[in-house]
């Protein structure tokens, strides 16, 4: 059974076009608070969704529209008094939507330091330029995207061995050995295992998906290849809750496309002809990566370690009666 | 006209689109054929696409693979990676290497990434007219790092 929960007085605003779209990056002094929307559809999708007051009764809208998973288009909206909503989303008992009602502002307050361990596998005693360089790409698009984290990094360099090529090479399932024996993995930071495999054409792997024959291992991400030096930022994308882009974030919101479109860091693939595009992180990733629930800074201590003041959340459900049972999403954004 | 030859003339301009159909790649494929070439986890079936258009259109996936494998960037990617180089060193610089050698080696990283990709879909596509474009780019003096994954290509793939 579906239901949809859609707020009529809002609608105009989902018509969001070029001029009035903000991306991370163009800093919104002054403007009022944020909500971040969730959506779930089963365990597949979810939206990153900044809505913003400007004091003139519009709103900025982020929304999704996956391309898979029979997820449809998710546009939520907010204006003074109409509350948030999610319209012309169908939602079952299954799915939930929850709204948290950040208090971050932005700017973010001072950035948080994100510490990560590169373990890096070379025959190199000195840390390889090439890794130097992909904590530079992520720091500094992190920095202009207005994310609000900076990366604390510590080389440890690796001798490879035969052994250790082949568990770098098998990714995620080889975590869970090293973090039981504390080798090769520090607890309380991000784990990045860094190698330079030549004959695969993947880059890099998070272990942050959940499934049948994967590995959970939040804490952990792999970098492949020294080529692009975009990677460790891509993988950190996904270590703090970021999917992509058609899997939860703002690409393909319709009308919300600003040429030039440029390319976000979370798409999975840098094709050609987009090599020579600045890459961006959307405000509503800024955010999830700060407060979303997947994200590793609010994991739980076990996982992260770290202490991070969590925000208030409401989370609404549709009981399996339809849409006429579905509560309204209901949330002011104002102080 | 008779009816017979209006037939036979709708069926050889069927067969014509079809064979030029066949031949070049639909923006949507080239895009499939582009996504595999970049991708970072490669886990959303980039590399199936390739080879399932491969099965479909063999001399047109084959052609644009070579295409990147033998040529790299063209000119106007090259440029516009450069040009962004240049503003990432000034925005990262603190650690990088000197501008223009950090410029060069970036530029020469990016493409050879693209050129590495080509080369392994090429020994997974595994027909007379891939390996014979992997064997061509062997003796065409590519970069070295190109070079030996064009030697893996053609010895061990497909894997079994």
């Amino acid at each position: 059974m579906r239901c949809v929960v859609a707020l009529a007085a809002a609608a105009a605003t989902t018509g969001c076009n070029c001029h009035s779209c903000k991306r991370a990056g163009e800093t919104a002094q002054g403007i009022g608070p944020v909500v971040v929307v969730s959506g779930w559809h089963g365990n597949e999708c979810r939206a990153d969704d900044v809505l913003q007051l400007d004091g003139q009764g519009k709103a900025y809208v982020e929304g999704f529209e996956p391309e898979r998973n029979g997820c449809l288009a998710e546009i939520a909206a907010f204006a003074p008094g109409a509350g948030v909503v999610a319209a012309g989303w169908p939602l079952s008992s299954a799915d939930e939507v929850s709204v948290v009602n950040g208090a971050l502002h932005v700017p973010f307050p001072p950035p948080r330091t994100l510490n990560v361990v590169l373990w890096v596998l070379t025959k190199e005693t000195e840390t390889p330029q090439w890794v130097v360089d992909q904590v530079a790409y992520a720091n500094d698009l992190f920095s202009r995207s207005g994310v609000g984290i900076v990366l604390n990094t510590v080389v440890k360099t690796v001798q490879p061995t035969s052994t250790l090529e082949e568990r770098y090479r098998s990714g995620c399932p080889s975590v869970p050995a090293w973090r039981t024996e504390g080798y090769l993995y520090t607890s309380g930071v991000v784990n990045a295992y860094l190698y330079q495999w030549e004959h695969v054409a993947n880059r890099g792997v998070s272990c942050t998906a959940k499934g049948e024959n994967l590995v959970y291992e939040p804490s952990a991400l792999f970098v492949y290849s020294a080529d692009f030096n975009r990677t460790l930022a891509h993988e950190l994308g996904h270590a703090l809750g970021l999917q992509e882009p058609n899997h939860g974030h703002t690409e393909y919101a319709g009308g919300f496309e600003c040429p030039p479109h440029p390319p976000n860091i979370m798409w999975g693939s840098l094709p050609p002809d987009l090599v020579g595009a600045e890459e961006d992180i959307t405000l509503g990733q800024a955010y999830r990566m700060n407060v979303g629930s997947l994200s590793w800074w609010n994991l739980p201590p076990t996982v992260s370690a770290v202490s991070v003041a969590p925000f208030p959340a409401m989370t609404r459900r549709c009981d399996a009666e339809g849409a006429k049972h579905c509560p309204p999403l209901a949330l002011r954004g104002g102080p | 006209m008779k009816p017979f030859l209006i037939l036979a003339l709708c069926v050889a301009v069927a067969v014509a689109v079809w064979a030029a159909q066949s031949r070049w790649l639909r923006p949507r494929e080239r895009a499939a054929v582009s996504r595999y070439l970049g991708c970072i986890e490669c886990d959303r079936g980039e590399l199936d696409s390739v080879r399932a258009l491969a099965h479909r259109k063999p001399g047109a996936t084959v052609r644009a693979l070579a295409d990147v494998l033998l040529n790299g960037l063209h000119q106007g990617q090259r440029d516009a990676l450069a040009a962004r180089l240049r503003r990432m060193w000034v925005r990262d610089s603190v650690g990088l290497a000197p501008r223009d050698s950090f410029v060069a080696f970036y530029s020469t990283s990016y493409d050879v990434a693209y050129r590495k990709s080509a080369a392994l879909a090429l020994g997974w596509i595994n027909t007379a007219t891939s390996d014979s474009v992997l064997r061509a780019a062997l003796a065409a003096g590519l970069h070295l790092r190109v070079q030996l994954v064009v030697k893996y290509a053609l010895d061990s793939l497909p894997l079994p």
